[in-house]
């Protein structure tokens, strides 16, 4: 749960509550050790002692979990080759060590984003700010560039967007 | 460099809903092409940065006038200072060697050099101006940004240390005082709500800090997908709304519990005048009340600006720095009292 806070005590956040507080979902973000003190079944979460959990863990693992485990371990080791950041000091500080660690941690990081922003993509107006004021050819060429990285990405509301300009610019030839 | 001098005046003329938004600030995050971002630069990094920048403001005419401030070279107790007058951000204030501010004459723009991001840039405006405050700053951003290559993605938009900030790197806040929401227990409601608007509620002192003396801190948490504009707008509609019901919270208290309201401020009053030790956090919950009493008339010669003033100047830096000495928690308490009773003694009040 990365980019959240505990709430007491400012450490980066591993749990969410939900509450209904008069008529509204209220999230409330805790660290380990808040979060026992805020709900009696986390604080019976955090009384199994390691010995134990790692039992449990070892029987209740399926081949599907542990292929997932195995990815998410993967991705905790993934390094920016540029700065030398490993993403899992990234979930340990919350800070990225360069501009290409947007590049490298590009999978991992868009689930943090969606959390965070509700979006994977920055938004401007216009759509191609460099070069507003070009002739419509320009315009059309660069557009469909977007619109091709757009549906990469599967960004299908960007996409939406691009393809609508797109037709209007011709709709204007 | 008289640090000493450097006190905020951007709070004079008292702008916008002055009664209820002490000030309005926008802030940037930008960071530099190809270079590593400073919590993990090497010195030769940071001094690069520092170097690009310098030279940027000594050969823009637009900031010619900025003042440089070697923020390593403070002492403590002077970062302390700066920080306390909202000049410097806390981050900065605890970092080390090459952190640099470049300050404009009104104290009101700056650029912090090697904060989180390489840049990071603000406008501080008095009462509720966010759009001044955006335009302002977003014509130091166009000055800086024609000379030194942000990084910048297509897809992410201004790429930023903490992706919390990345895309518009645009940070809103607006600092409120809500006496009457909470004297009518209407805030924990909207506290609870805010995070569903795209918005965060902070304390006085920011990130992590406790809500003091009614005052809070509204800012937007998404930067990404938005414009800077719009983000604006959202912010400016539900800061209106807030200001709207904390009129009528204190319309209502003062029809219906006039007497409960007069009697708070006033022994506030009594305390400020007549304690001898007082902590920084009794005295924003006693300075509260006399920012409410101001509105009704009670203090004729005080302005809400002042009482801002009085705010700062009760801080621990700035209490050493007048006293010119290193000072105990103890000693700070008395001494605030002092400064407090001072003030508050000269006061002619219409009691």
């Amino acid at each position: 749960m990365p980019f959240q806070k505990c709430e007491k005590c400012g450490r980066p956040a591993t749990h969410k509550f939900t509450r209904m507080i008069e008529g509204h979902a209220v999230d409330f973000f805790f660290c380990p050790e808040h979060a026992a003190e805020f709900s009696p079944l986390q604080l019976q979460q955090t009384l199994v002692t390691p010995e134990l959990a790692q039992l449990l863990a070892g029987l209740l693992k399926s081949e599907q979990g542990q292929k997932a485990a195995d990815e998410a371990a993967d991705t905790e080791e993934l390094r920016c080759t540029t700065c030398g950041r490993a993403f899992r000091q990234y979930r340990q500080t919350l800070l990225l060590g360069c501009s290409d660690c947007y590049r490298v941690f590009e999978k991992p990081l868009q689930d943090d984003l969606r959390r965070r922003h509700g979006t994977v993509r920055h938004t401007q107006k216009p759509l191609v700010p460099a070069i507003a004021g070009a002739p419509p050819a320009v315009m059309l060429e660069a557009l469909q560039t977007r619109l091709e990285i757009a549906i990469a990405d599967e960004d299908f509301e960007l996409a939406v967007k691009l393809r609508d300009e797109i037709r209007r610019l011709k709709g204007e030839k | 460099m008289d640090i000493v001098s450097l006190t905020e005046n951007w709070a004079e003329p008292p702008g916008p809903s002055a009664h209820v938004v002490v000030s309005s600030r926008v802030r940037l995050a930008r960071n530099l092409e190809r270079i590593i971002f400073p919590s993990h630069a090497d010195t030769k990094d940071l001094r690069q940065v520092c170097d690009a920048v310098d030279r940027l403001v000594r050969n823009e005419t637009a900031l010619r006038e900025f003042e440089r401030i070697d923020i390593s070279a403070c002492r403590a107790v002077e970062r302390m200072f700066l920080r306390e007058n909202h000049i410097i951000s806390p981050e900065l204030e605890q970092s080390s060697e090459f952190r640099v501010l470049h300050l404009n004459p009104k104290r009101s723009c700056a650029i912090m050099v090697n904060e989180e991001d390489h840049l990071r840039m603000y406008c501080l405006r008095s009462g509720l101006q966010l759009t001044p405050a955006l335009e302002e700053i977003n014509a130091v951003d166009a000055v800086v940004g024609r000379s030194l290559r942000y990084a910048y993605s297509e897809k992410y938009g201004f790429l930023t240390a903490c992706p919390s900030n990345v895309g518009t790197g645009m940070r809103a806040s607006v600092m409120l005082h809500l006496p009457g929401l909470v004297m009518t227990r209407q805030i924990e409601e909207i506290i609870k709500v805010i995070p569903h608007r795209g918005l965060a509620a902070r304390g006085y002192y920011g990130e992590n800090s406790e809500f003091l003396g009614d005052f809070y801190q509204i800012s937007n948490e998404v930067t990404l997908g938005k414009t800077d504009t719009e983000i604006i707008e959202e912010l400016q509609s539900f800061i209106e709304g807030l200001v709207s019901r904390e009129e009528a919270a204190r319309a209502s208290l003062l029809e219906k519990k006039h007497w409960q309201v007069e009697d708070v401020i006033w022994r506030a009053y009594g305390v400020l005048t007549h304690a001898r030790i007082m902590s920084s956090k009794e005295a924003f919950q006693l300075l509260s009340p006399i920012r409410l009493g101001i509105e009704r008339g009670h203090f004729p010669p005080l302005t809400h600006h002042r009482l801002n003033r009085f705010i700062v100047a009760m801080q621990p830096g700035h209490l050493q720095i007048a006293e010119g000495k290193e000072m105990t928690a103890l000693e700070r308490g008395i001494a605030r009292a002092r400064f407090l009773r001072s003030v508050f003694s000269e006061l002619k009040t219409t009691n």
